[in-house]
């Protein structure tokens, strides 16, 4: 494993870091160490575009950014595939483009948005990335009534995506309390990575 | 003169373009990887794009920030290719 600290310093030279690093050293596992936001996301942006499943851990004020690049997470993967076929952990990314579930009333529809982001954490592991965009992004402002239900998924490690250009489209950039703010290349990036793609 | 020593130069580094090392189409990333002395230009151009360009626009190309910052783009290629010839 390659561990990189990057703290003290500001984008991009720990992007270029662990750029190099990859060129240099090919290793299955790279865990990067940065503190602030841009090099967070930077980092995390540049490792899933180079294929690595990444996760991200904040440690007091800093952040691990640790990616497992795909030949590590086969090796891991496929023994457990041979002694218990099937029940590898499937990616599932849910993308919710609306804050109403369904058509019709607009009443009904909020109560159901409410009752399944509360039942979604019964996805267990298989829920992977929340993206929320469009109408959706409104699920994760101050007053909303979900936003319990989306803070406990997060809390469970479920990565929330919320579209910062709908934010902004919104004028609710500042009013956003769960989730990370992210952009189409992330999104679209999520959907290569996930094996199963849900749309609400 | 220069558009000779950038021949040389894009020989030297194996790029194709005869007048040109840094396109629009590359990103911050790229130009940055490929010629490290180029932040400081990116570090000029943050106050009129008002936002830190490598932080926020890293993986953009450079005709997309420029779209998307108001910035000239002509103007950032020759300030960037300025500091790039000189190695």
């Amino acid at each position: 494993m390659k561990t990189l600290d990057c703290l003290g310093l500001a984008c991009p030279a720990p992007v270029l870091k662990t750029k190099e690093a990859i060129e240099k050293e090919q290793p299955a596992i790279i865990k990067v160490t940065v503190d602030n936001e841009a090099s967070k996301q930077n980092v995390t942006r540049f490792l899933e575009s180079q294929k690595f499943e990444v996760t991200v851990e904040a440690d007091g004020p800093y952040f691990v950014v640790t990616g497992k690049s795909a030949k590590d997470r086969q090796a891991i993967t496929e023994p457990a595939e041979i002694e218990h076929p099937g029940t590898e952990k499937k990616k599932t990314m849910l993308m919710v483009g609306t804050d109403r579930m369904g058509y019709g009333d607009d009443a009904l529809g909020l109560k159901l948005m409410v009752n399944f982001m509360s039942t979604l954490k019964e996805m267990r592991e298989e829920l992977w990335r929340l993206v929320l965009v469009n109408n959706g992004v409104k699920l994760t402002i101050e007053g909303s009534k979900v936003l319990p239900a989306l803070k406990e998924l997060e809390e469970d490690g479920i990565h929330i995506m919320v579209c910062g250009t709908c934010l902004t489209h919104f004028n609710l950039l500042d009013k956003k309390k769960v989730g990370e703010t992210t952009n189409m290349l992330d999104i679209v990036t999520s959907m290569q990575l996930a094996d199963k793609v849900v749309n609400l | 003169m220069i558009v000779k020593e950038k021949r040389r130069i894009n020989m030297a580094k194996g790029t194709h373009d005869s007048e040109h090392i840094i396109h629009p189409e590359m990103t911050i990333l790229d130009v940055i990887s490929r010629y490290r002395q180029t932040e400081p230009v990116f570090r000029k151009y943050d106050k009129d794009a008002g936002v830190c360009l490598c932080c926020e626009a890293l993986f953009d190309p450079l005709r997309k920030i420029a779209r998307k910052y108001s910035l000239n783009l002509k103007k950032l290629i020759s300030d960037l290719e300025d500091v790039a010839i000189l190695g």
